[in-house]
C-alpha cells in the first residue's frame, strides 16, 4: 500500500480544519504511516461478494405523529452555551471577505 | 493490595440502610463527596463533583423516607458518571481542552433514570480527550492513577469510573465503550465491567465519538449490582433512534438456579482469543478459570473466529471515518475552549482553535478518519472496513449457534505503567497503545454484549471476558453470576 505523502497529510489538516506546524505535520504522517500499514491487516479477510453493512442491530425506521413535545431543554438554556453570541444569536465566524 | 474485588453486592445494602433508617442519604452523600475528594488527590479520577445536586437528592430522599413514601431502586446509593455524559446544569469536559467551560442543558437518559431512582450523583470521573485511548492518560486534566499501584495506567478510556468504584469512591458508575473502554478498565483495575447490547442503553446525552460502535455500560464490584443497574439505564425513550426499546429485566436467582444455569450453558473459547502478545500468565489464569466452570458442569467448546485476525484494522478504519464527523460540530460557534472576546471572526480562526483545542490523539484521529472518507480512499478503506463488519456479524452469529458464551481474556496484559505508551519525550507508535484493545473491539463491531469479571489469584488484576449474542444479557449476567460463585466465592 502506498505511502502516505506530507501533501497529503497538509490535504488532510485543512479538510479536517486542524493547524498544525511542520513539526507536526511531520509527526503526524509518520504516525498515520504506521496506523495505515497495520490496517493492511484488512486485506487478510476474503470479501468478495459480501456486502458492506451499514446498520448492526437490524431497526428498521418508525414513524410517530408529528406532534409538538417539550423540547430537552428551554432554548435560552441552549443559546447560554454558544462562546459568543449577540441575543438571541450565536456569532459564526465570517467566511466572505470584501478587502 | 487485592487484585480482585468483586463479589461485594452494594446496591441492596445502601437501599435497605436508607429505607430502613440505619443511615441518612445526606451522611452518605456528604461522606462519599467528603472521601471521594480525598481520595482523588492520589487518584485524579474525577473531573468535576456534583455536590449541589448529591446534596439536594439526598435531601430528597431523606424527607421521602420520612414521610413513608416509595423510594426508587437506587435510593441513596453514591454513583459517578463519566464526563462524555451530561448531567444538568454542571460541566461536561469528556476529557477535553475544547469543553473546558461547556455546562450541559439537559440530563443524559441514563442519568435521568438513576436521578428517578433516587441514586446519588457524586460527580464527573476523568477519562481518555472523548474516550479515545486505553489509559487514560490523554485527559487535557491529567492522567488518572491506578489504585493498586500509582505509576500504573487503570485503563481507558473510562478509567476514572474504573477507579472510582475499585477504590470505594463511589458504588457504582456509568462508562461509555467504543472498543473496549469500560471492559479494559474494569480489567485493570479488578471491577466488574459490562458493555451492553448496541441499542440497549439510550445515547442521548452521551458526547459522541463514534456512533454506531458506542454504548453505555456500568462499572460494579458485583454481577448482581450490575444487573439491577442495567434495568434502570435500559430504559425507554424517544431522544435516541437506535434505542431498540428493550428494556432489561433481571430475574431475581438463587444459588442453587445460578449453579444449575452454569451446569447447562455452552461456553465457546475462540483459538484466536489466546495468540501472539497474550502475557501467558492470563491465558492461564483464563484457562484456569474455563477448567474449573467445566467442572462445575458447563460445556467448553473449541472455537474458531477468524475475523478476529483483522477486527482491530476494520476498527481502525470505521472508529476514525465516524469521529472526523462527528468531531466536526466543535466548530468554535458553539464550543469553544478559548475566551470568547480573544476570538477574532475569521475562518482560520476555527483551525487555529480546534488545534488548541484538541489534543494530539484526537487530531490524529480525525486525519485518519478524514484521509479514509476521502475521494479515492473511500472505496479501498471505508467500504472494504463495512464489508469485513458483516463477515465479523456472521462469524458471531455462526458461533452462537453452537455456543451460548464465548470466552477469552480481556486485555493482552496487565496494567502498565503511566507514560510507558504515551510520552511527550519519546516517539511512540500509536499502535501500540491501540493493540490493548486487541480482544475487545470485534464486541462493539457486532453490537454484542459483553462483560470483564476478574480473574482470582494473579499479581496484578486481569480479566476474563463473556460474550454473548445481541440482546442476550440475561443469558450473559447468569453464566456471570456462576463464574462468581463458583470461582470468586
Amino acid at each position: 500500500m502506498a505511502e502516505i505523502t506530507l501533501s497529503e497529510v497538509k490535504q488532510l489538516a485543512r479538510l479536517s480544519r486542524i493547524a498544525l506546524s511542520d513539526g507536526e505535520l511531520h509527526a503526524i504522517k509518520k504516525d498515520l504511516g504506521s496506523i495505515l500499514a497495520y490496517i493492511d491487516r484488512l486485506q487478510r479477510a476474503v470479501l468478495e461478494g459480501v456486502k458492506p453493512v451499514s446498520h448492526i442491530s437490524g431497526l428498521t425506521n418508525e414513524g410517530r405523529a408529528d406532534e409538538g413535545k417539550a423540547t430537552l431543554a428551554p432554548s435560552e438554556k441552549m443559546i447560554d452555551v454558544f462562546p459568543k453570541k449577540k441575543g438571541r444569536y450565536a456569532c459564526v465566524p465570517r467566511i466572505l471577505h470584501h478587502d | 493490595m487485592r487484585a480482585c474485588l468483586a463479589f461485594f453486592i452494594m446496591i441492596k445494602e445502601f437501599r435497605q440502610n436508607v429505607v430502613g433508617g440505619k443511615a441518612s442519604a445526606r451522611e452518605i452523600a456528604s461522606q462519599y463527596l467528603k472521601n471521594a475528594k480525598e481520595l482523588n488527590k492520589e487518584y485524579n479520577s474525577f473531573v468535576s463533583f456534583c455536590d449541589a445536586l448529591a446534596l439536594e437528592s439526598a435531601a430528597r430522599i431523606d424527607k421521602k423516607v420520612s414521610e413513608k413514601k416509595p423510594l426508587g431502586k437506587l435510593a441513596g446509593v453514591p454513583i459517578a458518571i463519566k464526563d462524555n455524559m451530561l448531567v444538568k446544569d454542571f460541566s461536561a469536559t469528556a476529557g477535553s481542552k475544547m469543553l473546558e467551560h461547556y455546562v450541559a442543558s439537559f440530563d443524559a437518559d441514563a442519568v435521568k433514570f438513576l436521578r428517578d431512582e433516587d441514586a446519588l450523583i457524586i460527580g464527573k470521573t476523568n477519562m481518555d480527550e472523548f474516550a479515545m485511548g486505553s489509559s487514560s492518560e490523554t485527559s487535557h486534566f491529567g492522567p488518572v492513577k491506578n489504585n493498586v499501584g500509582k505509576n500504573l495506567v487503570p485503563g481507558g478510556s473510562s478509567g476514572g469510573s474504573a477507579v472510582a468504584v475499585a477504590s470505594g469512591q463511589v458504588i457504582a458508575a456509568l462508562g461509555s465503550d467504543t472498543g473496549g473502554s469500560i471492559r479494559q478498565p474494569a480489567s485493570f483495575t479488578g471491577t466488574v465491567g459490562l458493555k451492553p447490547t448496541y441499542g440497549r442503553v439510550s445515547r442521548s446525552g452521551l458526547i459522541a465519538m463514534a456512533s454506531s460502535l458506542d454504548q453505555i455500560g456500568t462499572f460494579t464490584t458485583s454481577v448482581e449490582d450490575c444487573a439491577l443497574l442495567l434495568e434502570v439505564i435500559s430504559q425507554d425513550t424517544d431522544f435516541d433512534a437506535t434505542y431498540a426499546r428493550k428494556t432489561f429485566h433481571w430475574p431475581q436467582l438463587d444459588k442453587k438456579e445460578i449453579l444449575q444455569a452454569i451446569a447447562q450453558v455452552r461456553i465457546g473459547v475462540p483459538d484466536e482469543f489466546f495468540g501472539e502478545g497474550l502475557s501467558a500468565e492470563i491465558a492461564r489464569a483464563v484457562r484456569g478459570a474455563l477448567e474449573m466452570l467445566e467442572h462445575a458442569g458447563a460445556q467448553i467448546i473449541p472455537l474458531s473466529l477468524p475475523c478476529l485476525e483483522y477486527a482491530l484494522a476494520c476498527y481502525y478504519v470505521l472508529m476514525p471515518a465516524e469521529v472526523s464527523s462527528n468531531l466536526a460540530r466543535y466548530d468554535c460557534i458553539r464550543y469553544s475552549p478559548v475566551e470568547v472576546e480573544k476570538m477574532s471572526t475569521t475562518i482560520h480562526d476555527y483551525d487555529a482553535v480546534r488545534s488548541i483545542g484538541f489534543g494530539k490523539e484526537v487530531q490524529r484521529r480525525i486525519m485518519l478518519g478524514t484521509y479514509v472518507l476521502s475521494s479515492g480512499y473511500v472505496d479501498k478503506y471505508y467500504l472494504e472496513a463495512q464489508k469485513a463488519r458483516t463477515k465479523i456479524l456472521q462469524d458471531f452469529s455462526d458461533a452462537f449457534l453452537r455456543v451460548d458464551i464465548i470466552a477469552g481474556p480481556v486485555s493482552p496484559t496487565f496494567p502498565f505503567g503511566l507514560g510507558e505508551k504515551i510520552n511527550p519525550k519519546r516517539i511512540n507508535d500509536p499502535v501500540s497503545m491501540y493493540l490493548a484493545d486487541i480482544y475487545t473491539v470485534a464486541v462493539n463491531l457486532a453490537g454484542l454484549p459483553a462483560i470483564s469479571l476478574p480473574l482470582p489469584g494473579l499479581k496484578l488484576p486481569a480479566g476474563i471476558q463473556f460474550i454473548a449474542g445481541q440482546f442476550a444479557e440475561e443469558q450473559l449476567l447468569r453464566a456471570a453470576r456462576g463464574y462468581e460463585e463458583i470461582i470468586l466465592s
